[in-house]
């Protein structure tokens, strides 16, 4: 038997995608040169148990993700800041570049040491749905977290201004900049 | 009708064998063939028949045969997705991957379809739902194919709603204007029967089908049928017992994909979805163009396993992707065009407990009408796979089988997101579509991935697809395996 990593199907041996869910079951993918590393679990409980940084916070007025006023979108990753303007970019994939992808991620975080972090190579989406700012785990290994709250995959979450989210290990800070 | 086949590799064995060695493998191989069989694979039926008629045609010439191969044929190549297994207690599975390779070794007639001609039958549903630019579009697709047929060719044309008439009778394509005038009485009116059309084609076809022409009827339907199926799919059966494949073109949004899927493939055929009647004229020249190019047609598969082996799904990878009726004696995979080697994939479960050893898994028996040569060509090819006590070391299986896979996978996904919906699991059915939006994406169909997750909003908001997402995703994620 053969467990799938994504969805806990037991697959008879030999399979190669999960009977289930249609995963590969041989790696991540059998091709990628660095498979994405798995968080242990006291990973995990760090990243639960770990209080949140107050000050910024604090410093920035909190508000709803609501797109109305809000154009552009500033990720803060290790004190540098990126920008992201969605008028023109609508849906932002956050990820780690690999020679096996064929769908690079629009924001590549292999610089910030993606993969030690435990980034996937399509981790989470950031994009507007509706009238909100939200954010989509993609499947990922080691799962995407607001505020260290765990999101279950594929369901959009709603993100606020300051949000901290965490791709695995790696920390980004979220802020909306009206227009 | 000829039969080419080399007797020795029937009976699994190279041109020096002794006579002895002849005896010996013939009668292994029927025992298996006839255990087999006796298991539930009519498959082996058609084997015993080819090894009686090998080792006959080897007795009678004292086993002093020299096997010299015709001009046009093919040869078979498998691969599997493990070599060696572990003895396990409990069932696993293996993938095999069949390719058949056209060869010629002249370049005389390699396109014999042009030679012989072609026997074509349109049958045209001109039901209600037909009416107005729909009917006009398939007029004029019509009325391309017969300004591109030749007087070698037979056409004929059969329309149906409720009720079948023959619009033009089976006619070589000579006097194209005539045949042409007779298209533009046809008007829209009534309901949606297929049976009576098909076999009304049927019966216009078979006045000039042969075995050494494409015999091939194109069905085009905007609507479901209702209460023939059953009829309907046996006329299909018959079909292909007469030597005549048929496609289907499922036109706008409101035919029935699974039952035209089926009829197709169990008549030699494949479906396709035509979303918008504007493109109703690149399909079915697309076709008659498909046709042109064969020099092989009504190739075919009979397939033995081990009497304790599963076959559990055969799945053709190319031309044209589709589920295979595996529990056919002869499983039909179309037509064979010079340039284009055709593959399918057998996915096979293996007991628990498998001896240690060789174990015989499979053995294939693939044939081909060779068009106007009046013979039929045929080859085998078998694999036996190794089972040890132990850990066998990790292989890479062959990237073929994973590229198949994974891409079948998706096709399987989206099928499955349909069926939790059927079952009213609205969950189940977003969470699979999302799971595929990913796996598209990873793959780099970022258009299709898209438009599946537009399917996951539509589903959320009103609990259900809409038809032509549906369909769309199906045939797209079909096609996406045919990429060789």
């Amino acid at each position: 038997m053969r467990s799938c990593t994504q969805c806990g199907f037991a697959n008879r041996e030999g399979y190669l995608f999960c009977e289930d869910c249609g995963f590969p079951l041989l790696s991540n993918s059998r091709d990628a040169k660095y498979r994405t590393q798995q968080l242990n679990e006291e990973d995990r409980k760090s990243i639960r148990e770990l209080q949140l940084a107050p000050p910024i916070q604090q410093m920035w007025q909190p508000q709803n993700g609501i797109t109305n006023d809000t154009s552009q979108i500033n990720l803060v990753l290790n004190g540098e800041t990126f920008i992201f303007d969605l008028r023109t970019m609508p849906k932002i994939i956050l990820g780690r570049s690999d020679t096996s992808s064929t769908t690079l991620p629009d924001f590549d975080l292999s610089p910030f040491g993606a993969l030690n972090q435990g980034v996937s190579r399509l981790h989470a989406t950031i994009e507007c749905i509706e009238t909100s700012i939200t954010i989509t785990d993609m499947a990922s290994s080691n799962g995407t977290y607001i505020n260290r709250k765990l999101l279950a995959s594929h369901q959009p979450q709603i993100l606020h201004d300051g949000d901290e989210v965490r791709l695995g290990k790696l920390v980004l800070n979220i802020y909306f900049i009206g227009s | 009708m000829r039969q080419h086949y080399n007797p020795y590799r029937i009976l699994g064995i190279d041109e020096s064998s002794s006579q002895a060695t002849i005896e010996r493998s013939y009668n292994s191989l029927t025992k298996w063939l006839v255990a087999s069989k006796q298991a539930g694979y009519p498959g082996a039926v058609s084997q015993l028949d080819i090894a009686h008629k090998a080792m006959s045609y080897l007795q009678e010439n004292e086993f002093q045969v020299k096997y010299n191969p015709p001009p046009l044929g093919f040869s078979l190549d498998l691969v599997s997705s493990r070599n060696i297994i572990e003895r396990l207690a409990e069932p696993q599975v293996v993938y095999v991957l069949v390719t058949v390779r056209p060869y010629h070794t002249t370049m005389t007639n390699k396109t014999g379809a042009i030679k012989t001609g072609m026997n074509l039958t349109l049958v045209l549903d001109h039901s209600n739902s037909m009416q107005g630019e729909r009917l006009e579009r398939v007029k004029n697709a019509a009325r391309a194919i017969i300004e591109r047929l030749s007087e070698n060719d037979y056409l004929s044309i059969v329309q149906f709603n409720d009720r079948a008439n023959v619009v033009v009778e089976s006619t070589p394509v000579a006097d194209k204007a005539s045949l042409i005038s007779k298209l533009a009485l046809t008007r829209a009116s009534g309901g949606t029967e297929i049976y009576h059309g098909l076999y009304q084609g049927m019966l216009e076809n078979r006045k000039q089908s042969n075995q050494n022409k494409v015999n091939h009827i194109i069905l085009l339907t905007d609507g479901n049928t209702y209460g023939d199926e059953e009829l309907t799919r046996n006329l299909a059966l018959q079909l292909k017992r007469h030597g005549i494949r048929m496609s289907a073109l499922g036109l706008g949004t409101e035919w029935n994909d699974k039952f035209l899927d089926d009829i197709s493939s169990l008549a030699g055929g494949n479906c396709q979805f035509v979303k918008n009647a504007k493109s109703v004229g690149s399909f079915m020249d697309g076709i008659v163009t498909h046709l042109t190019d064969l020099f092989a047609d009504r190739l075919k598969v009979a397939i033995a396993a081990n009497p304790d082996v599963d076959l559990e799904v055969a799945f053709k990878l190319s031309p044209s992707p589709q589920v295979l009726p595996h529990d056919l004696p002869e499983i039909p995979l179309g037509g064979l065009a010079v340039e284009r080697p055709a593959s399918f994939l057998l996915q096979l479960q293996l007991p628990a407990n498998l001896p240690t050893g060789t174990y015989p898994l499979i053995q294939l028996l693939v044939s081909a009408d060779i068009l106007n040569d009046d013979s039929q060509f045929l080859d085998v090819v078998n694999f036996n796979i190794q089972v040890q006590d132990g850990k066998v070391e990790a292989t890479d299986p062959p990237k073929k089988i994973v590229d198949a896979l994974g891409k079948m996978a998706l096709y399987n996904m989206q099928e499955k997101a349909h069926d939790a919906l059927q079952q009213g699991d609205v969950k189940q059915a977003t969470q699979r579509l999302q799971r595929l939006a990913t796996r598209l994406l990873d793959l780099g169909e970022q258009e299709l991935a898209d438009e599946t997750l537009r399917e996951v909003t539509q589903l959320k908001k009103t609990q259900m697809l809409t038809e032509e997402g549906r369909k769309n995703l199906k045939y797209h994620t079909k096609h996406l395996i045919e990429s060789d």
